[in-house]
């Protein structure tokens, strides 16, 4: 008897790639296009699956494991009848197989495949330690040299395939995690070489001058950057592209404001077609033909437009883009104090006097910001003697952050002048800012 | 995570009157040293290794542990009629809770024979010396790493050394 009731076209959204056998099977026999019966012969032979592998991995000398250990050997055993049916040529052939054939057909196919992978991931990561970048960037010297040792030491197609024992820093341009196993290494390894690639069409110096460069922004060193090298080099040469200069990462201050000139305003739909076009023309000008690297920077424009956008928006540019340095011009901050009304000699006497009656620091201190509206009074005031030691840090911790500036600026201006010894507050002021200084969260 | 079909405690082991049926079946050995399980004691040791399998998060494949551990104790003089059923239920519980503190070091045979030897001659009969004191230390030298871990005596010392530095 045949279990399949009929061949409906299975609905691709439905199914899971990385669950592939389990959304296969949810979905056709949610559909009816596989029979009750055969779900549960299905299910019992995944459990005679798992049954004989448990001796297997013991070595027979144990016929119970830890429940984790029976899940891993499932998932393994998933992971293999997966990568089997994902090779069909579609859903429908997956079903049939999955219909007609025994699983455990399935698996020892998949265990197969998933070995012939390995071998061809092993090669492949041969292939990009040699081909590698010369960059002095820790983080990819290390994931290419050492990061795949004990993958390709221990990896276990049959009681392990899902796992990956692997210490990768290296971020890709876009990584997908949600591959195990050697699928994952697999693509990781293919993506790396592809953005080798891409960087091998620059010279090295610029790409040495770019990891510098963007080091410096962070006053890192490039050895220490955990940063995706091709994510920098784009965004550099799409620019220059933009502006209909030559393929080249090297980009100044000036170039960044004719970039802001070009393209604010512009839709985000508008700015994305700029984007895809000048990828196009990037790749036209590097001489880049693999389609396999073309079809690789697709996605891209798509990735990086809403970040561009944004930068635009906040009028970010040189942070998005790795500019030369010393050539962005120093942003100065400028703070305008408009001082309110200064008092009268007089008046000003009476306050100092009667600082002298009050019975604690805290009603004198606001004594002091209710009736003192101009710094040159508040610099009398703290040079008149009326506060002592640590009521200066009460005081000071009252007063906002420019008025503090101001008192700064007039202390260095006293000091340079040089003709008059500091003044108990300036000492205090001094201790202040240094403790307030020591408290600072480091970033 | 991948999510994971949930599997029975014993796989490829039959239902439980199954393996209830083939546990009688060692009648026929031990009824000549004066031992055997009614119908209902089978059923109810199968019980007592589910509960064991589950309470100590193992999972198994076939059910003939058990059969094993009744045909290496059914020769034991410190078994009567009497407390057999008990007795199997204790060997049970005390052979899974040990599968899992010697971290799978040990084979099947080599646990069941353990007990066996420890049961007759250390322990005379005593389950409770069996678990607490012979099968412990064993257990510990084997997480110490003491290549010879059946020497329960030796090297006590050495191992109180390290609980007092840990």
């Amino acid at each position: 008897m045949n279990p399949v009731i009929s061949l409906p076209r299975i609905a691709v959204t439905n199914l899971n790639p990385y669950q592939y056998t389990l959304s296969l099977l949810n979905e056709c026999l949610k559909t009816g296009a596989l029979s009750i019966e055969r779900g549960h012969q299905i299910q019992f032979e995944l459990m005679e699956l798992l049954s004989e592998s448990i001796p297997k991995y013991t070595r027979h000398e144990s016929n119970s494991v830890p429940t984790e250990t029976a899940q891993g050997i499932m998932q393994s055993i998933l992971y293999n009848i997966d990568h089997y049916l994902r090779s069909l040529n579609s859903p429908e052939q997956a079903l049939e197989t999955l219909s007609n054939s025994a699983l455990s057909d399935c698996f020892l196919n998949g265990v197969g495949l998933t070995q012939t992978v390995f071998k061809h991931t092993k090669e492949l990561w041969q292939e990009v330690q040699s081909n590698r970048l010369s960059v002095s960037m820790t983080a990819y010297n290390e994931t290419i040299e050492t990061g795949f040792n004990e993958f390709f030491y221990r990896y276990d197609a049959n009681y392990s395939a899902h796992n990956a024992d692997i210490s990768i820093d290296y971020p890709l341009l876009y990584d997908d995690s949600n591959w195990t196993g050697v699928i994952y290494v697999n693509n990781y390894l293919q993506a790396l070489k592809l953005e080798n690639e891409l960087c091998c069409h620059f010279p090295d110096d610029d790409l040495v001058w770019l990891l510098n460069c963007y080091a410096g922004k962070y006053n890192l060193s490039s050895s220490d950057l955990l940063t995706n090298i091709p994510d920098l080099v784009l965004r550099n040469s799409l620019a220059k592209i933009l502006l209909g200069q030559p393929a080249s990462m090297r980009i100044n201050y000036q170039d960044c404001q004719s970039l802001y000139e070009l393209l604010r305003g512009g839709s985000s739909a508008h700015i994305l077609d700029l984007i895809q076009e000048a990828l196009q023309s990037l790749l036209c000008k590097l001489n880049i033909t693999d389609p396999d690297l073309y079809n690789y920077l697709k996605p891209y424009p798509e990735q990086v437009c809403p970040q561009l956008v944004s930068a635009l928006k906040d009028n970010s540019l040189p942070g998005f883009l790795v500019l030369e340095p010393n050539l962005e011009p120093e942003q100065t901050v400028s703070i305008h104090y408009i001082p309110g009304e200064k008092l009268a000699d007089e008046d000003l006497r009476l306050i100092i006097e009667a600082l002298g009656y009050f019975p604690d620091v805290h009603s004198k201190v606001d004594f002091v910001l209710t009736r003192i509206h101009h710094i040159e009074d508040l610099i009398e005031i703290l040079g008149a003697y009326r506060f002592y030691c640590e009521e200066f840090q009460i005081l000071f911790d009252k007063l906002k952050d420019y008025e503090l500036a101001l008192l700064v600026k007039y202390s260095l201006e006293a000091k340079l002048e040089e003709n008059e010894p500091a003044f108990s507050w300036q000492t205090q002021l001094k201790a202040y800012l240094e403790a307030k200084v020591r408290v600072l969260p480091i970033p | 995570m991948r999510q994971i079909v949930n599997f029975p405690l014993v796989v490829g082991g039959g239902a439980d009157s199954f393996a209830a049926q083939q546990l009688m079946t060692l009648n026929k050995k031990t009824c000549q040293f004066g031992l055997t399980l009614s119908a209902r004691d089978a059923l109810e040791l199968i019980e007592t290794r589910n509960s064991s399998l589950k309470g100590l998060g193992r999972v198994e494949v076939g059910g003939a542990t058990v059969g094993k551990i009744i045909d290496a104790f059914c020769t034991s003089a410190y078994i009567q009629q009497q407390d057999y059923s008990n007795t199997l239920h204790e060997l049970v519980e005390i052979f899974y809770y040990y599968k899992n503190e010697t971290l799978e070091l040990i084979s099947d045979d080599e646990l069941i024979e353990l007990m066996k030897e420890y049961y007759e001659k250390s322990c005379k009969g005593s389950l409770e010396l069996l678990k607490y004191r012979e099968l412990d230390k064993v257990a510990r030298n084997l997480r110490c790493g003491i290549p010879n871990y059946l020497d329960l005596y030796q090297d006590e010392e050495d191992i109180l050394e390290e609980d007092d530095e840990e």
